[in-house]
């Protein structure tokens, strides 16, 4: 065990090995806000990714619902059952992660799924908080709610799955900070599947391995952000490269996000494995269950989201998401337009904070033909 | 609690297994004598295997690295041996009351391995794997290999039956099934075949050729030349390793062998096994 | 050796080398040694090729993705040797323009959705059709001469449908068949021979009468949602207009006599149609492109689950509300939508129009309504008579001659109107007009009556300071004094009714938010949006919805602004999108233009009808001794169904199981065209297997009602994966064989550009006389969509808001005043008591009495009670049901009790759309479907389980208590006994194997006591799947000979639906614009002016049938492990509270 730095839970920590961050780390910020879980994104991830033998049940991207959705089942709650004293003080974590809190013989605290806690993968879907009576109706924050959780590999800082692999088959790549699993190593021991709090790794039967999600490594080195960004709809995504805290820059639109708005937040903070995915929580949920996922920064966050209206950066960086298949390295705004950028500074993409109206003469002259809204 | 109902009944099963030994009083040694025999038989039912004495291995808890087995499962293995002129042949035979050939999540099977050190020499590596620059053979066998190269199928309804499943892109027209391209693509889906790794796929043969230099290196060998076979006899396993003869083995002379049995459901996988020290193992002369 | 040959290479060259078993040398390909530090460095990454090469392929294609969902999406096809391997978006909308150089941002992309990325399963899956399939029986009664009985019936043992073999034949042969049996059956049913035999058959002798002795009459056709398919879907009806031809043979008739097939109706069809639309703006439809959200202050999305049905324009109302816009839903449930809301109100199915009108009471108490916008455009200032209920008209007072009109242009007795295109000003029959009249307000300054025309609107409007409250004795000029009211004055007594208490107790939403919402809306007029979806207008009482929501709207300024509209949201139906389109569909068969560079010499012969007629037994409303359908929407008897695009006609059409039981029998013929073999395919008797849309050889066209694109279908360059050809070829197959029948050439050159592949030339027809689209080229539109980019429709404006002329250039709406209009004077209005936007409680939906108009006694409501049809005021009858007109006051309804309440029939069964289908596309692909609610497992680990998943009916987790039901059980819904699943059910075992719907129950926290819910279009179970479940080893609920896979045991979401039908649909009096251009008619019109049926109407009763463990075992899983819905382990309730972290400020 090496001691580390978590700055997600303001300390340091023990680890399995020394700390060592790669050059660029790979990093999401998600909007659940705009979040639609129509799932679009699961599937573009399993026919690219997934369509094989032994995979069928593997959701290497999935989405569910919170409260009462899971995939797999309980996966979170099971953790949370499982980890002594979850005290946030202040912005400092003074509970145990899985790393300080593995039993005797293991390297993380960890379960191993089974079959059957994989079925149901849409479960609890739409299921709000509390049951609706008649007469119900709400205002911020809703009295019944639900919200959709989309989620990834977190691409850890300190991954636990990593950290359990006995033969060193999984790997953080120093390039971009991908974790990858080497197919042509691993022995099908499923120590990361057990190890993985966020339950990314899953075990192919027909293969022998097991398999995670590659952050679609073969199109980030194009400069392409992954499938299940491009293919969102409800355009919640921003794949980039966020920076340690020090070396935070407003024109990254995910250090401007996480580190310098403090909009979005990891999941789980506590577990310890320094996630690279970031939440804009939902703003219609109450503050206690959000703040057990998302740890101290959920007010906060909350209050500057709402803030957007008379924000024209916050809301127009929030209105690029999804506009282009490139990674947005680079942003800014410039009056009622947003833009883009590549990590040379050239421009990928513009979008105004509002659709124009756009209105054509009643009698097209040249056509002699009217244009009408009621044909 | 599915594995808590099974892991019981084995406990059970193993005393029967136990009483039954004791019963018919075997011939024990205190080391692993392979007498040298014709023809190896295969079949671990074979009545040739009474020739060999039979040698009870104690099986200890592999609590010395991580991930480590803390609670024991099978307390000893009953070890036969024969060889040939170039092959050394081992029958392992201990109880288990369910066969687990079926890998899935938190799914594991049945196993067992025979390891011996590269060289002959007076003082073996670690038991443990071996270590660097002194690397140990071993021969594994898995339950799951058996049933595939007894003729499973590789469809995912053999693991679950009523799984129905629209479509794979490398069966769909105008691929025609057997061809080149169609075996291409079906392989791009299989990402550990893909990247060479045999633990994938149908196999012929149920057991695996590995090199290891200490724990976290273990490797296979280029290729497996070794051969085996596993039967389940409805409360114990019994399967045949053979392997060829250490270079520089020749009869009357010792060496050092030791064993690993994995219990599938009681979710003993890689380092979390029962196993032994090193053994001495004599090839006998011929009679 | 280098580090970056992989492992795979190396051992290659291993084996190769042949080197002995056991080898030391291995660590210089994978290191030996223990890795020291993975976060660090790895030493071989060769192996990550693996995903590099899987990611690759060898070619893409663009295609177009088109369900009923209103979005259409080009999408790419990536191709790796020959296999369309993945789909992906193409992110190039951002770069559609238009002629004017007019542009929209990449804000629009991606658009895509996950049944798009699914497709690949269909394209290959094992339900694609094919090849062609004619079913064994029909294809004997074919071979046999299609023998008849002495009434004309085939003889029985030819149609055992749903069971019957299958016998594959060629495209060739099938379409010989079906041009044969149209011949067979036009001709059995011609003349009085054919008459007589209809009237043996027992038909209404109204639809025998409607049938003029053209048998032509009895064969309908039906391209579903023919604008997703302008040549390919909507030829049908071009085939329906080719069978003039047919009739002219038959009956040996003239071009001027002969009579063409019937097209059933679309947008209607799917109770898309907001049927109150028509009856106060004259149009259609009206509603806004979905993107103006970003430019209101704010948006009610009610009864519309905005963000699970319009996926890829859900960004549009998160980033509006991101940027300030409030969003407020009104929904039965906490949906999907709710959870993206600042303001949630949960009401009461089927009261929408209750709501409204306690809104609009809270702005007439409180005088909060927009004066002007009243003034300058609705009826509310106008004089209506209290002797007659009919508007006072000017002549009557003035005793002067309708007046001249400047912005409407009158057509003159026997002058023909000009193509749609031609159209600048509105176009009304000088006849009507002269009936029509011009109006009166009362002037209160010099207190006299006033002229008001249909001119007279926005700036033109000449109406000052009007009488709105109170009544006048007016003198008209003959004399006579007559009392009358403005229009306003009489709706403000009535919704005094609905004051918020009343509605709180009649609508579920509490006073107080109805007192605020009536508030917010009123505050800044013309900013906020109505999003109104499907939800509110699947109920009975749709009609009285739309005028009230109108009202509330008009009350408020909110008409026809981009920033402020009414929209109504299902199904992308506006053909007008195309006005020219009658260049095609209705191309004179008896006059064919032949030369690709002149236009077609359009004719319409065929008939337009309402399917619900055959969804109503064929037959149409008789209430006691009155008939209650109008003469200008008479049905005539179905003897043979033709469709394409079109599943919900038949597979999934409502009241489905008496529709095949009861229905289909009396049908000669049902041909299919499909690519996925659907329940429709199940009880057909020919399909045609044709091609995919990434398929297409022949391009086509289509637009949307959501969005601006107009968009290509592209011809693709994927070889045809099965035995399959496209729709228009089968059409024109078909067209080829009725010419060898007849030996009439013109059925063959009525498809000539589609056999010299040239079905651009009927496209650029349609462009060219478009008002929308003229200056377009297809070629080039096509070039464009074949890279990924749209073009933009040339309307108005970007986005299209419907009403904008009339609000901006003070243009006349579509109706007799101009105006919108709230009070309706037709005859059949004043009979249903609907005179007034009345609420009527829902017909089967309710807890209450059905269909009871809820009102106070009130001077100008006179409805005809049900003794006026000879029907007794008890009969509750499903049928006498829908013409009931009986007045209660809320005190009296509440008291009152749907007449099954007693028998346990106390749960409203709503069935609406969610995210996971479009319509029925493609729910029942595995990837999909395993996603579709809380039972799907791949694995089906329980192997009871139909499919990957399987339909649930979400109840309130009280009321599964108080039945004994546990979270994930079976259960049995039963509807009205009387006429559901289907007619007969007690003496028919044998069908009510199949028609009983047996499912899984959801603890659902969502909705009150008393709603539960079925999400609409999983598969229905048939014949065939019950037989599948039974015998196969699998134990899916699939066709052993057909591959149909269901996703019931058995029934569907469609056993508790029914044909209902409102006499207000069915009116002949009813003004409104055509379909095309802006030309103004009368009475039935198909898609605007017709029946729209009620399928959320039901009300059941609900039992348990097997417990929800694995194999019948016990608990449901989930359940079991303390993770569902009153099931909460301690563990979980501590989750739920946020409790597992605490938290201190340091």
């Amino acid at each position: 065990m090496a001691r580390v730095y978590n700055w997600q839970i303001g300390r340091e920590m023990s680890y399995w090995y020394p700390e060592n961050r790669p050059q660029k780390q790979f990093a999401a910020v998600f909007d659940i806000n705009k979040c639609i879980a129509c799932q679009t994104c699961t599937l573009a991830c399993k026919t690219t990714w997934t369509s094989g033998k032994g995979q069928e049940y593997m959701l290497w991207n999935n989405v569910e619902t919170k409260p009462y959705g899971f995939y797999p089942l309980a996966w979170d709650l099971k953790l949370l059952e499982m980890l002594n004293g979850q005290r946030w003080n202040g912005g400092v974590y003074e509970g145990e992660t899985i790393f300080e809190c593995a039993p005797a013989g293991e390297r993380v605290l960890g379960w191993k799924p089974e079959s059957q806690d994989y079925a149901y993968p849409n479960v609890g879907e739409d299921d709000c908080s509390g049951e609706v009576h008649k007469g119900a109706s709400c205002a911020l924050p809703h009295t019944y709610w639900f919200f959709y959780l989309a989620r990834i590999c977190n691409h850890c800082t300190y991954p636990a799955c990593l950290a359990a692999c006995p033969r060193g088959s999984i790997y953080k790549r120093p390039e971009d900070g991908i974790v990858l699993l080497d197919q042509g190593r691993c022995r099908g021991y499923q120590e990361c599947v057990k190890g993985c709090p966020y339950k990314k790794v899953f075990f192919n039967p027909m293969t022998g391995t097991s398999e995670k999600c590659i952050a679609c490594f073969p199109k980030i080195e194009q400069g392409l952000q992954p499938q299940c960004f491009v293919n969102c709809i409800g355009k919640i995504r921003l794949a980039g490269w966020i920076s340690p805290p020090g070396k935070a820059r407003a024109d990254n639109p995910i250090d401007y996000l996480v580190h310098i708005r403090k909009v979005a937040l990891p999941l789980f903070p506590q577990f310890g494995l320094e996630p690279n995915v970031y939440y804009i929580p939902p703003v219609h949920v109450p503050v206690p269950f959000l703040e057990q996922l998302f740890g101290p920064g959920v007010s906060e966050a909350i209050r500057v989201y709402r803030s957007a209206p008379k924000d024209p950066d916050l809301s127009g960086l929030l209105c690029l998401f999804g506009s282009t298949e490139a990674i947005v390295a680079r942003w800014r705004r410039q009056g009622e337009f947003v833009s883009g950028m590549d990590e040379r500074g050239a421009e990928v993409v513009r979008v105004p904070l509002r659709e124009p109206v756009e209105v054509r003469p009643a009698f097209d002259s040249r056509h002699q033909i009217v244009r009408i809204n009621c044909p | 609690m599915g594995v808590l109902r099974k892991r019981s009944l084995w406990v059970v099963a193993l005393l029967a297994a136990g009483s039954a030994a004791c019963r018919r009083g075997p011939v024990r040694s205190t080391e692993v004598v392979a007498v040298v025999v014709d023809r190896i038989p295969m079949d671990p039912a074979a009545r040739a295997w009474e020739q060999a004495p039979e040698h009870l291995a104690r099986l200890l808890l592999q609590d010395l690295v991580e991930p480590r087995l803390l609670e024991p499962s099978t307390p000893e293995v009953r070890v036969r041996a024969v060889a040939s002129q170039t092959e050394i042949a081992f029958r392992l035979e201990w109880p288990d009351s369910g066969r687990d050939d079926l890998p899935g999540p938190g799914r594991f099977v049945d196993a067992c391995a025979v390891q011996l050190p590269r060289k002959l020499e007076p003082e073996p590596p670690d038991p443990q794997m071996g270590a660097s620059g002194r690397p140990v053979e071993i021969t594994y066998w898995r339950a799951d290999w058996q049933a595939s190269s007894d003729g499973r199928r590789d469809d995912i309804r053999e693991y679950y039956p009523h799984a129905a499943v629209d479509h794979y892109p490398f069966q769909a027209p105008p691929l025609r099934p057997g061809s080149p391209e169609q075996r291409e693509m079906a392989r791009l889906y299989a990402p550990a075949e893909a990247a060479g790794n045999r633990r994938s796929g149908p196999r012929e043969v149920p057991v695996e050729d590995l090199v290891a230099e200490g724990p976290g290196t273990l490797a296979p060998a280029e290729k497996t030349v070794s051969r085996g076979r596993g039967l389940y006899s409805g409360r114990q396993w019994r399967v045949v390793l053979v392997r060829p003869l250490p270079a520089g083995l020749t009869p009357r002379m010792r060496t050092q062998v030791a064993f690993a049995v994995w219990q599938g459901s009681h979710g003993e996988t890689g380092s979390r096994k029962m196993r032994t020290g090193w053994i001495p193992l004599l090839l006998k002369g011929a009679q | 050796m280098s580090r970056d040959i992989s492992r795979r290479d190396f051992f290659a060259m291993l084996s190769a080398s042949g080197l002995a078993g056991f080898l030391s040398s291995i660590r210089e390909a994978w290191g030996l040694e223990a890795i020291s530090n993975p976060l660090a460095q790895y030493p071989s990454r060769g192996w990550e090729r693996v995903y590099r090469d899987l990611w690759k392929y060898d070619s893409k294609f663009v295609f177009l993705c088109a369900p009923n969902d209103t979005h259409n999406c080009l999408l790419n096809a990536y191709v790796r040797h020959g296999v369309i391997t993945r789909i992906g978006p193409t992110m190039r909308y951002g770069e559609a323009t238009d002629l004017y150089g007019n542009r929209v941002s990449h804000r629009w992309d991606p658009r895509v959705c996950q049944k798009g990325l699914a497709l690949t399963r269909r394209f290959y899956g094992d339900r694609r059709v094919n090849q062609c399939m004619v079913r064994a029986g029909f294809k004997r009664w074919y071979e046999d001469g299609f023998p008849r009985d002495k009434d004309g019936v085939p003889p029985r043992k030819y149609f055992n449908r749903g069971r019957d073999e299958w016998v594959r034949v060629s495209h060739d042969e099938a379409a010989r068949i079906v041009a044969a049996a149209l011949v067979n059956i036009a001709t059995t049913y011609s003349g009085e021979e054919g008459k007589r035999k209809l009237r043996a058959q027992h038909y209404d002798e109204a639809t025998i009468e409607a049938t003029q002795g053209a048998g032509t009459q009895t064969l309908k056709f039906r391209g579903g949602m023919p604008l997703l398919g302008l040549t390919r879907v909507f030829g049908l009806y071009r085939m329906a207009n080719s069978m003039a031809l047919l009739d002219a043979k038959i009956r040996n008739v003239g071009p001027d006599r002969a009579l063409g097939g019937r097209g059933f109706d679309n947008y209607s069809w799917h109770t898309d149609l907001p049927p109150g639309h028509p009856m106060v703006t004259g149009q259609q439809t009206v509603e806004f492109d979905l993107s103006a959200v970003e430019h209101a202050r704010m948006v009610v999305v009610w009864g519309m689950n905005w963000i699970t049905t319009k996926m890829p324009d859900s960004h549009w109302l998160t980033e509006a509300r991101l940027k300030g816009t409030r969003v407020v839903v009104i929904a039965c449930e906490y949906s999907a939508t709710a959870s993206k809301a600042d303001d949630v109100i949960v009401v009461r199915p089927g009261t929408t129009s209750a709501l409204a009108l306690g809104l609009v009471h809270v702005i007439l108490r409180d005088k909060l309504y927009d004066a002007a916008y009243v003034k300058q455009w609705t009826d509310l200032p106008i004089l209506v008579r209290m002797d007659t209920l009919k508007y006072l008209r000017a002549q009557d007072v003035l005793g002067s001659a309708p007046a001249a009109l400047q912005q409407t242009r009158l057509l003159r007795d026997g002058e023909r109107e000009p193509p749609p295109a031609a159209h600048r000003e509105a176009i009304v029959p000088e006849k009507m007009r002269l009936e029509w009249g011009d109006f009166v307000w009362w002037d209160r300054t010099t207190n006299s009556p006033k002229l008001l025309t249909r001119d007279m609107v926005g700036k033109n409007s000449t109406v000052g300071d009007p009488l709105l409250e109170g009544a006048v004795e007016v003198t008209l000029a003959g004399g006579k004094r007559v009392r009358c009211r403005p229009v306003f004055d009489l709706i403000k007594e009535y919704a005094a009714h609905f004051d918020p208490k009343s509605v709180e107790e009649m609508t579920w939403a509490p006073a107080q938010a109805v007192e605020s919402l009536a508030r917010e809306i009123a505050r800044q007029p013309g900013t906020t949006l109505f999003a109104v979806g499907m939800g509110p207008n699947q109920f009975f009482n749709n009609d009285n919805k739309d005028r009230d929501i109108f009202l509330l709207a008009a009350l408020t300024g909110n008409v026809g602004k981009i920033g402020g509209n009414v929209g109504s949201y299902a199904g992308n139906y506006r053909v007008a999108l195309f006005n020219g389109a009658p260049q095609y569909i209705n191309e004179n068969p008896f006059d064919i233009e032949l030369d690709p560079a002149k236009p077609a010499r359009p004719r319409q012969y065929w008939r337009p009808e309402s399917a619900h007629y055959y969804n109503h037994e064929d037959h149409p409303l008789r209430v006691g001794n009155r008939l209650l359908t109008g003469k200008t929407h008479m049905p005539a008897p179905t003897k043979a169904l033709w469709f394409a695009n079109a599943n919900s006609i038949l597979g999934n059409v409502k009241w489905h199981y008496n529709t095949v039981i009861n229905v289909l029998p009396r049908i000669e013929m049902i041909a299919v065209q499909e690519w996925w073999w659907t329940a429709s395919c199940e009880w057909a008797d020919v399909v045609f297997g044709v091609d995919s849309w990434a398929e297409l050889k022949h391009p086509d066209l289509t637009a949307s009602v959501t969005n601006p694109f107009l968009q290509v279908f592209p011809r693709t360059p994927l070889k045809r994966i099965f035995n399959t050809i496209g729709d228009i070829e089968v059409l024109a197959l078909v067209g080829d064989k009725l010419a060898e029948l007849t030996g009439d050439q013109r059925f063959r050159d009525y498809w000539k550009f589609v056999r010299d592949g040239r079905t651009d030339v009927y496209l650029q027809r349609i462009l060219d006389f478009s008002t929308n689209t003229r200056g377009y080229r297809i070629s080039e539109l096509e070039a464009k969509a074949r890279e990924g980019v749209p073009a933009l429709m040339l309307s108005r404006t970007t986005p299209k808001v419907v009403g904008y002329e009339q609000v901006m250039d003070s243009r006349p709406w579509y109706t007799k005043s101009g105006r919108l209009e709230f009070y309706r004077e037709e005859d059949e209005f004043i009979e249903a008591g609907e005179n007034l936007p009345v609420h009527r409680e829902p017909v089967d939906s309710t807890f209450y009495e059905p269909n009871v108009i809820i009102a106070p006694p009130h001077e100008a409501l006179r409805p005809a009670g049900p003794e006026v049809y000879g029907v007794r005021r008890d009969d509750l009858r499903c049928e006498t049901r829908c013409g009931r007109n009986v007045v209660l006051t809320w005190e009296q309804a509440r008291r009152s009790a749907h007449p099954r309440l007693k028998e346990g029939f106390r749960f409203i069964f709503h069935t609406p759309k969610y995210r996971h289908g479009a319509h029925t596309t493609p729910i029942d692909t595995d990837m999909v479907a395993v996603l579709f609610g809380p039972f799907g497992d791949l694995y089906r680990h329980d192997s009871r389980s139909p499919f990957v998943t399987e339909g649930y009916v979400d109840i309130n987790p009280a009321d599964a208590r108080e039945l004994g039901i546990e979270d994930g059980d079976y259960v049995w819904i039963d509807p009205d006994p009387e006429d559901r699943p289907f007619r007969g059910w007690e003496r028919n075992r044998r069908d009510m194997e199949f028609a009983r719907l047996l499912c899984r129950a959801r603890y659902y926290p969502g909705t009150p006591r008393g709603v539960t819910r079925m999400w609409f279009n999983m598969y229905a179970a048939t014949p065939g799947s019950v037989e599948g479940q039974k015998t196969r080893a699998d134990g899916l609920a699939k066709n052993p000979r057909t591959n149909y896979q269901a996703m019931f045991r058995s029934g569907s979401h469609q056993s508790a639906t029914r044909g209902w039908l409102k006499p207000t649909w069915m009116t002949d009096s009813l003004v409104r614009k055509n379909l095309f251009g802006q030309s103004i008619g009368r009475g039935f019109l198909p898609d605007v002016h017709c029946p729209t049926g009620a399928p959320r109407e039901a009300i059941v009763k609900i039992t348990k049938a097997e417990p929800g463990g694995l194999g019948g075992q016990g608990l449901w899983l989930p359940a079991s492990l303390g993770l569902r819905p009153r099931y909460e382990s301690a563990a979980m309730r501590k989750y739920l509270a946020g409790k597992f972290v605490t938290r201190k400020e340091s």
